[in-house]
């Protein structure tokens, strides 16, 4: 184009001006670096300023748009993302708060302690600070029967723990003996077995060894109570499964079992098979 | 720079055209672009100004989401702030019937796999922990929305989206939940399906649970993602009240088990305890033998347990109304405790006769021996001295035929007959709590007007309210309203400590702590009219040197020999409890035991005690 407008010149002042720079350029070109060539360029720059300014402001302005753009819907993102992120963990913590309130219910930690052979104290003392008095006559609370909790569990649907409960609830209720039958043969077995049960001159029968949960998951005085005698040899009327359990805790500890033995019989129509 | 350049260069070039035809050119050009551009601008102001066919708005309509902030139900708290009940997030599962098929389930590793329908039920099944028929059931139909499941947890429902089920849908919804479940669970009430308030405080605070509901409108664009800078408009939802309760979630636990482990052993119908603070009239506990567990109301067989039977239940109180015709005779001035009393072996007056719950011949009794053996022959000789209209206006004193007002919806106001209607026995048999009905909190609070020095104070069992922003306001607090005077009140405790020391309820006795109370055993109405079984009862304080608990335990129909069959060790446990919770000092002075007899009889006096 350049080439052909310049070898059609027109006679306008443009198109004289036009052959003219080109011109000049081509001397410039032949001669770099004169004061002339870099005067005519200076005020083709002058020429030229004000569009190629326009042109990068209006460019600067795209950009800057678009960037702010593209950040402020990079924020709605993140924004999103973040929603998500703080739901997921709301939930998380709503469904650790069920389970830390399950456990928090009183019937289910009065389960708990008597799960851990905990009774209730029925006397305490007070001390007195302003009178210096110790008033009241404590005594150590007597080892309880195995005290059945008689408010019932709280149904907590999405709660792992409460789940975990109920299970072990309708285990426990499953062993309860169904017939009176059933309940003269476990009193009788730990009467058996209480009678063998080494009280070392005392009546109160030694504190009891807690057995694992795994033993205990099934509260097991007709498994325990026979898991003294039966390493004495003959008095194991039935092998039970459970036998075998009462005797690898045996294997544990010897001292530990016998006492252990002394102990459970307390409940007798507390649970087993 | 002249106008004419360009067609000069033109025409020097190799357009050779005449300015005549450049100019009209020129113009038909313009007009041809002027044309366009009014075209263009009719169009821009049909289409934007007029917009008949509605596109802005539904252009508008596509990308504005109404969306509604529900408000955050508040929380009912215990004394201590333990949390009764509070609002969980669940989902109502939903499927489109229509567009049930195989899925193809594309990996992020690039792979894809098909899972059958078949394998979808059973997944589904899995998750949801129903049924495969119930699931098979939900995605077999026509119907473009059917619920699958409702209120799955956000794990079941995460699990569900990761089957990337096209046709399965979820929404979120807030549900109820009820930390403590059967404990206190009557009192706290429970919801119906559609957030509907059903009983209990759910039910009576209901406007302040609630809140109120916001809403929320915004632009999203066809990803679904908000549109930042477009203009939105937010209502706040301003989240329900909490609303704490003077209920103790450790004391309606030791009287729930008390009471529960009574009513099993005497195989009664139920039974409820009541445990008020005698300074304020504070609930501390309502607890029955059975309750409604709320997060299932469903499972509960029967439909009483639906509210508080100490607040629902009106039952005959038999004996421990002695209690209030006691102080009713002292205040009148028509006896003194140790006033002589003679008891024949059995009282007929207007042809009416009234016999004791023992034998005996002919006593010389002080009217304390009289009420601490709970003799109905000498209460109806002492009460006899009222008149029928007095003896009407003492019960209504005490608020007998009166609801407490506690915020528990459902509430009776038991029966009492106008005086003028009352029949020749009933104006006496009223003396000893038959012919008369109420609440078992109604009984309490009697005798939380005679352990607060005369003064009583209706129970309430709202605390306090905690708006969203934590300010927290108490209620307006019942009216105390003298009854008796303080010393009428104090002699009333004296004879009810001689119940316990040397009285018919030695089982009552509290380690440690001076107790005092009333027994009642009256017969209860059967449902078929006449009396079968007994309610038998045991109201009573502690510690007397200054009392302040009150627990009332009521049994309905318990099986057995009548006189094996009270309420008083069920007392002494859930009063023992109380105090040793609340750390209560034991008592140090020595206990009171007014003497029973006199006369010819006064050497049956201290421990000898019959009946």
């Amino acid at each position: 184009m350049t080439q052909r407008k310049a070898k059609a010149p027109s006679p306008g002042p443009q198109g004289r001006q036009g052959r003219l720079q080109r011109l000049r350029s081509r001397i410039r070109e032949a001669r770099p670096g004169a004061a002339a060539g870099r005067a005519i360029a200076r005020r083709r720059w002058s020429k030229f300023m004000p569009i190629v300014v326009a042109v990068m402001a209006i460019i600067a302005t795209l950009t800057v748009i678009l960037l702010l753009n593209v950040r402020i819907s990079d924020g709605q993102y993140r924004l999103v993302e973040l929603r998500a992120q703080e739901r997921s963990l709301a939930q998380e913590a709503e469904a650790l708060t069920q389970d830390l309130e399950f456990y928090q219910a009183p019937q289910n930690l009065a389960r708990a302690a008597s799960d851990e052979g905990m009774v209730s104290a029925t006397s305490e003392g007070v001390v007195d600070l302003t009178s210096d008095e110790v008033t009241g006559d404590p005594e150590p609370a007597a080892a309880g029967e195995d005290n059945d909790v008689l408010v019932d569990q709280p149904v907590q649907r999405g709660s792992a723990v409460a789940d975990r409960a109920a299970a072990l609830a309708r285990e426990r209720r499953d062993a309860l003996p169904e017939t009176q039958a059933q309940v003269d043969e476990q009193l009788r077995a730990a009467n058996d077995a209480e009678s063998e049960v080494d009280l070392h001159g005392g009546s109160i029968p030694a504190p009891q060894q807690r057995t694992p949960s795994s033993a205990t998951a099934t509260p097991s005085p007709s498994g325990v109570p026979t898991g003294a005698p039966a390493q004495d040899g003959d008095q194991v009327q039935d092998d039970r499964v459970q036998d075998d359990q009462a005797q690898d805790d045996q294997a544990q500890g010897d001292q530990a079992q016998g006492e252990q033995a002394a102990a459970e019989p307390a409940a007798p129509a507390g649970g087993g098979q | 720079m002249s106008e004419t350049n360009d067609f000069d260069g033109a025409r020097d070039g190799y357009a050779p055209f005449t300015n005549e035809q450049v100019n009209r050119r020129e113009f038909i050009g313009l007009v041809l672009g002027l044309v366009a551009l009014v075209v263009l601008a009719v169009r821009l102001v049909w289409v934007q100004g007029m917009d008949l066919s509605g596109r802005a708005a539904n252009a508008e309509n596509a990308r504005l989401r109404r969306e509604a902030l529900p408000a955050l139900r508040g929380e009912i708290l215990d004394r201590n702030g333990s949390v009764l009940a509070r609002s969980i997030q669940r989902y109502d599962i939903a499927v489109d019937q229509t567009l049930v098929g195989d899925i193809t389930v594309r990996n992020p590793d690039g792979s894809s796999e098909t899972n059958t329908v078949l394998d979808t039920i059973r997944d589904l099944a899995d998750i949801l922990q129903i049924p495969d028929e119930d699931v098979k059931n939900a995605l077999d139909g026509d119907a473009n929305f059917e619920y699958l499941y409702r209120g799955a947890t956000p794990e079941q429902w995460n699990s569900v989206r990761d089957l990337q089920l096209g046709y399965v849908t979820a929404e979120p919804v807030s549900q109820r939940s009820y930390p403590n479940g059967q404990l206190g669970g009557s009192v706290v009430g429970f919801m119906g399906g559609d957030n509907e308030a059903l009983a209990g405080i759910e039910l009576s605070q209901d406007d302040l649970l609630r809140g109120e509901d916001g809403s929320r409108v915004f632009e999203i664009s066809a990803d679904g993602v908000r549109i930042p800078v477009a203009p939105h408009d937010e209502e706040s939802p301003v989240d329900g009240s909490n609303i704490q309760l003077t209920l103790d979630r450790d004391v309606q636990f030791y009287a729930q088990e008390a009471v529960a482990e009574r009513v099993q052993q005497l195989n009664a119908d139920w039974g409820t305890a009541v445990v008020l603070r005698v300074s304020d009239g504070k609930v501390l506990a309502l607890a029955d033998s059975s309750m409604v567990d709320p997060n299932d109301p469903g499972r509960t067989d029967d439909e009483s347990d639906y509210s508080p039977r100490s607040v629902s239940a009106a039952v005959e109180p038999g004996s421990t109304q002695k209690t209030l015709t006691a102080a009713a005779a002292l205040e009148e001035g028509k006896i003194e405790p140790l006033s002589e009393v003679p008891v024949p072996a059995e009282l007929t007056i207007d042809g009416q006769t009234f016999t004791d719950s023992f034998d005996h011949g002919a006593e010389d009794r002080t009217f304390a021996g009289v009420i601490a053996d709970s003799m109905n022959t000498g209460t109806v000789e002492v009460g006899r001295e009222l008149s029928p209209e007095q003896r009407y206006e003492w019960l209504r004193n005490f608020g007998v035929g009166a609801a407490t007002g506690i915020e528990i919806p459902g509430e009776s106001t038991g029966l009492l007959a106008d005086w003028t209607a009352w029949d020749t026995r009933q104006q006496y048999t009223v003396l000893f709590g038959q012919g008369v009905s109420q609440t078992p909190l109604r009984t309490a609070t009697i005798f939380q007007a005679i352990a607060n020095g005369g003064v009583l104070v209706e129970p309430r069992i709202v605390e306090a309210v905690i708006d969203s922003e934590g300010t927290r306001t108490a209620p307006d607090p019942a009216e105390p309203r003298r009854v008796v005077s303080e010393e009428t009140a104090a002699e009333v405790l004296e004879i009810l400590e001689s119940v316990v020391t040397v009285g018919g309820a030695p089982d009552a006795a509290v380690e440690g702590y001076r107790a005092g109370g009333k027994s009642g055993t009256a017969e209860s109405p059967g449902e078929r009219g006449g009396y079968d079984g007994y309610t038998t009862s045991f109201v009573g304080m502690a510690p007397m040197e200054d009392p302040q608990y009150i627990v009332a335990v009521t049994l309905q129909r318990p099986e057995g020999d009548v006189r094996t069959i009270g309420a008083s060790g069920v007392f002494s446990q859930i009063m023992g409890e109380v105090l040793r919770h609340y750390g209560v000092s034991p008592s140090t002075t020595e206990p009171v035991a007014l003497p029973k007899f006199f006369g010819k009889d006064a050497g049956r006096n201290e421990g000898t005690a019959s009946g």
